[in-house]
């Protein structure tokens, strides 16, 4: 049976099906050529991030060759110790950020549409962008081995390790903008992925039919929003130190290290349960599979996934036991670390019960999976050990700590990585692998996998440090590390039985029958390889395994049955469904390819780059090429033309998003107000921070700080926002001249608040480069100055919309948004106010 | 803004989580602050001024919690009877029951994040 038939079909019914597939394919296909780089669909956007992320993996891995090669022998100098550094730098870092995240985030957004019964991500040209921003950002910090300035202060970058006085050169500026550049794709695709989840899921997917795997992502794309800021902060903040003396990390000037290690950990622990969730939501999918058996214990999988969610964010002070923390401040972070086990530990007990119910088929991402449970629970065994304070000052940094991260990282991420490739590779491309190569790379690599790190924990209990450039003799070291470099090697063997089978894979393999695995889920119910479109028609779901529930539903799909069946209006279209029962509420009609997530990723990195070479007159340069991009990207949006309702088939008559007050524009920017309140959160929390271990904050010498044009200023702002909501409703009314009216005057009273903000730090006893106090106030007026300027921005885009006739009240999304945000910005620089002026009257 | 909060919402399945992160957030930085400025030096019936404020909030907290545990369990078995609307009522029933079991591990959480406190070590060291 070749891809694309489904069992039981007849002739005109298939005839039928084909010719829908050439119409759908017409509109959503992939272009050939250079017109490949518009791309915005999902399918072809998350096969690149996940080859781009296996090519990072394949150089993380060489580092790490070249690490244990030299580790091989005591003494040994086949690198030199500034090379050592930049290898085990650029190793974590290239693990961490450029494979584990974004190799994730390709393959989730590749299965969740077809999962959950969608067209395609809610927002395909954010995701093409944050492809860009990951591979320019990954290229930009891998150049730094092209002018010999490689990040090399290990990949959390401790102050003053990283500062400029001992790091003078390019190197962490490398590390600081490459990642920051690459994080702007994770925050994107954290907001994609809970968007898609919460309100593109085939209709009748209530949130208790989900697949698992989307329970996952919904809380792994919580984590990245509220994870990442933190870091992103942190990168800022030490870059303005680095680069203009800001001295927010510098002893001598009122900052705190300490402050660095908080923000990199709190982006830093929730971080590793970000890689971890996504492949234990693999792991509980194709247990399923190959159990032939529902997962047991649906709820309590959730339970666990939602705790670890919660938990995992209040740990973070675990990675700082011994920079002299109160003990009972240990105790709290200690429990909490031992206490998220808890959940770890459900669902461990949930997939064992599920093979134990079900007849588990040997195959290999079964091989895979197997071996994921014995290294993870390995790994989760030392993670308890480590999170007790006393048993992890004896072990603190050193080789324990790189046994147990690697148990729990390679075990929990790259076993299930491999179990989903050769899971879902016959939908991905159509054909079968070789059972042989397969079986060959698991034992490979879990072989070598333990070989090199089991014999790891016992070198850190004799005192091998971790980082230690070399050692010396008669430690009784010496084999334990060549153990360890044979295991490496053959690891390797392992990666390379694996890029062998794929490369015969795809040259030789077979073609696979239609869900040979048997498989429950939707993503199944596609041809294989899964077309550009996904879906012919949409799914009514009535179970958790829709297939298994009714296996006729791929071929009724394929021939029309279901929502949208009609490719007649020639549009990029899917369902927005409601969010906890997905109920239809309106028709998302998506963007077609186009250049400018390109276009827009390299204005971006223009900046990042200015901002590295230090030639500042590119930023803003960069800075007005973008807000251009951005302004065309949305125009393109709410086209005039496009009707208030559509046939939805089924007869279904539904509104288009642009007629929904609540569409996916909407929970777009719903999600990046909670990203940016991370953000903004983690600059108070550090403008909190350094007052509580200054000796005098702000310090007396200093003089007290303007208050009645800063007062004024604020007074302006929340009229502004009071202007904003009237001109709300004038447009609910329709009545345009006094939406105007009102824009207007929210806009002049949002510039006064600007003005009042600039004169504050003109009119500010102390400048940034001074003291800490000064450093931190101008970071908290920049950013209120940068948020005011957007919505200025945001608001003239309405303007100059009204004036092309756009904007109607039939069509109120954008200024719902742009209302929605500037609340949003007012309340930001009113709790800035509090901050900065009338908390210190308290103290 | 409130609709979000109401009875059948994603937030208020996992508000005792919740509500166990805004007391973990409190306690540790109740405590640096206490530490820092010096009140954690104030000691009432030989212990911290820090020790008794979080013995004193962690009861209500665990109340709040057991509360919210109560009213989604009523919630569940209440929905247990309904007839009409099945396939609302199932995903309802799902909600109200996750929401116990997330009520139930946040109660287990705040007793073991609450046990360094009970061990008496003095807050500062």
């Amino acid at each position: 049976m070749m891809g694309g038939e489904h069992p039981g079909q007849g002739a005109p019914e298939a005839s039928r099906a084909e010719q829908l597939h050439r119409r759908f394919e017409k509109i959503w296909g992939t272009p050939p050529g250079l017109a490949q780089l518009s791309v915005v669909n999902h399918s072809n956007v998350s096969r690149r991030f996940i080859i781009t992320g296996f090519v990072f993996f394949l150089l993380g891995g060489l580092q790490a060759m070249l690490l244990r090669t030299h580790l091989a022998r005591p003494n040994n100098d086949f690198l030199d110790h500034e090379v050592y550094n930049q290898l085990f730098t650029m190793h974590g870092t290239t693990m961490m950020f450029l494979f584990a995240v974004p190799v994730l985030e390709g393959i989730a957004f590749y299965l969740l549409p077809k999962m959950i019964g969608s067209r395609d991500m809610l927002y395909p040209r954010l995701s093409a962008y944050g492809y860009w921003c990951y591979l320019f950002g990954g290229i930009l910090l891998y150049s730094s081995f092209v002018v010999g300035s490689v990040p090399d202060a290990g990949w959390f970058m401790y102050v003053p390790l990283a500062s400029s006085e001992y790091t003078p050169g390019l190197n962490s500026d490398f590390w600081l903008l490459g990642i920051t550049f690459v994080e702007i794709s994770a925050v994107s695709a954290g907001i994609e992925l809970v968007a898609t989840i919460l309100k593109a899921r085939a209709p009748g997917m209530g949130v208790n039919r989900m697949p698992l795997f989307a329970w996952y992502m919904l809380v792994t794309g919580f984590m990245i929003i509220l994870g990442f800021p933190p870091l992103i902060l942190g990168s800022i903040l030490l870059e303005l130190e680095r680069a203009f003396g800001w001295p927010f990390f510098m002893v001598g000037q009122g900052g705190d290290p300490l402050l660095w290690q908080h923000l990199f950990w709190l982006f830093g622990h929730p971080e590793v349960y970000i890689i971890f969730l996504p492949a234990a939501g693999i792991v509980t999918m194709a247990v399923a599979t190959f159990a032939r058996h529902p997962v047991v214990g649906y709820s309590w999988v959730v339970l666990a996934v939602v705790a670890t969610g919660f938990i995992s964010f209040m740990i973070w002070v675990h990675h700082m036991y011994t920079v002299g923390l109160p003990q009972v401040a240990q105790g709290f972070f200690s429990a909490a670390s031992m206490g998220v086990a808890i959940p770890s530990g459900i669902q461990v007990f949930v997939w064992i019960a599920t093979l134990w119910l079900g007849r588990a088929q040997m195959r290999v991402p079964m091989l895979f999976l197997m071996g994921f449970l014995f290294i993870f629970v390995l790994g989760g065994l030392t993670g308890v050990m480590l999170a007790l304070a006393s048993f992890d000052w004896q072990v603190h940094d050193t080789h324990f700590v790189v046994a147990h991260l690697h148990y729990v990282l390679i075990g929990g991420m790259l076993f299930p990585f491999f179990a989903g490739l050769y899971y879902w590779l016959p939908l991905m491309s159509g054909r079968e692998y070789s059972e042989l190569f397969g079986r060959l790379a698991f034992w490979l690599l879990f072989i070598g996998f333990n070989i090199t790190f089991l014999p790891m924990h016992l070198i850190g209990m004799l005192g091998m440090t971790r980082r230690t450039y070399t050692y010396p003799e008669g430690l009784g070291w010496e084999i334990i590390n060549l153990i360890s470099t044979v295991g490496g090697f053959l690891m390797a063997a392992g990666v390379a039985a694996f890029v062998m089978d794929l490369y015969l894979h795809y040259r030789f393999g077979q073609r696979a029958t239609a869900n040979g695995w048997g498989a429950g889920t939707l993503e199944w119910s596609l041809r294989h390889p899964a077309p550009s479109y996904n879906f012919i028609s949409l799914p009514q779901i009535r179970d958790r395994y829709p297939l298994w529930q009714n296996p006729k539903l791929p071929q009724e799909l394929a021939q029309g049955q279901g929502f949208l069946a009609d490719p007649g209006r020639g549009e990029r279209e899917t369902l927005g469904t409601s969010m906890l029962d997905a109920k239809p509420e309106y028709v998302v009609r998506l963007p077609r390819n186009t250049y400018l997530p390109l276009l827009l990723a390299l204005a971006t990195a223009l900046l990042f780059v200015g901002l590295l070479i230090k030639q500042y007159w590119l930023v803003p340069m960069a800075a007005v090429l973008m807000v251009a991009g951005v302004w065309c990207w949305l125009w393109d949006r709410g086209i005039k033309q496009a009707p208030l309702v559509v046939d939805a088939g089924q007869g279904l008559t539904l509104p288009l998003q642009y007629s929904h007050p609540r569409g996916p524009g909407w929970w777009a920017m719903g999600l990046s107000i909670l990203a940016d309140l991370s953000l903004y959160g983690s600059l108070l929390f550090g403008y909190l921070f350094l007052w509580t271990v200054a000796p005098a904050w702000p310090p007396p010498d200093f003089g007290a700080l303007p208050w009645l044009v800063p007062s004024l200023g604020l007074g302006g702002l929340i009229l502004s926002s009071v202007a904003m909501g009237w001109a709300g409703r004038q447009l609910r009314v329709g009545s345009l001249p006094r939406l105007r009216l009102g824009y207007g005057l929210a806009i002049l009273l949002a510039l006064a608040y600007g003005v009042s903000q600039v004169l504050l730090l003109r009119d500010a006893p102390y400048g940034p480069q001074q003291h800490a106090y000064g450093a931190i106030l101008h970071a908290l007026v920049g950013c209120h100055l940068l948020h005011v300027g957007l919505v200025v921005l945001m608001a003239c885009f309405i303007l100059a919309r009204s004036a092309y006739g756009y904007v109607v009240s039939d069509k109120p999304m954008e200024v719902t948004n742009v209302s929605l945000f500037w609340h949003y910005v007012v309340l930001q620089c009113l709790v800035g106010y509090v901050a900065l002026h009338l908390l210190p009257l308290l103290m | 803004m409130l609709g979000a909060l109401q009875r059948n919402s994603l937030l208020a399945m996992v508000s005792g989580l919740l509500l166990w992160t805004l007391y973990f957030l409190f306690n540790y930085a109740f405590l640096s602050l206490g530490c820092a400025l010096g009140f954690a030096e104030i000691q009432v019936a030989g212990l911290s001024l820090v020790h008794w404020v979080i013995l004193a909030v962690t009861p209500l907290v665990l109340l709040a919690m057991v509360y919210l545990a109560w009213r989604s369990w009523q919630q569940y078995r209440e929905l247990g009877e309904a007839e009409a609307e099945p396939e609302l009522v199932r995903r309802q029933r799902f909600m109200a029951l996750v929401a116990v079991m997330i009520h139930g591990l946040a109660v287990i959480a705040l007793c073991w994040v609450a046990a360094p406190v009970l061990m008496g070590i003095p807050p500062c060291l």
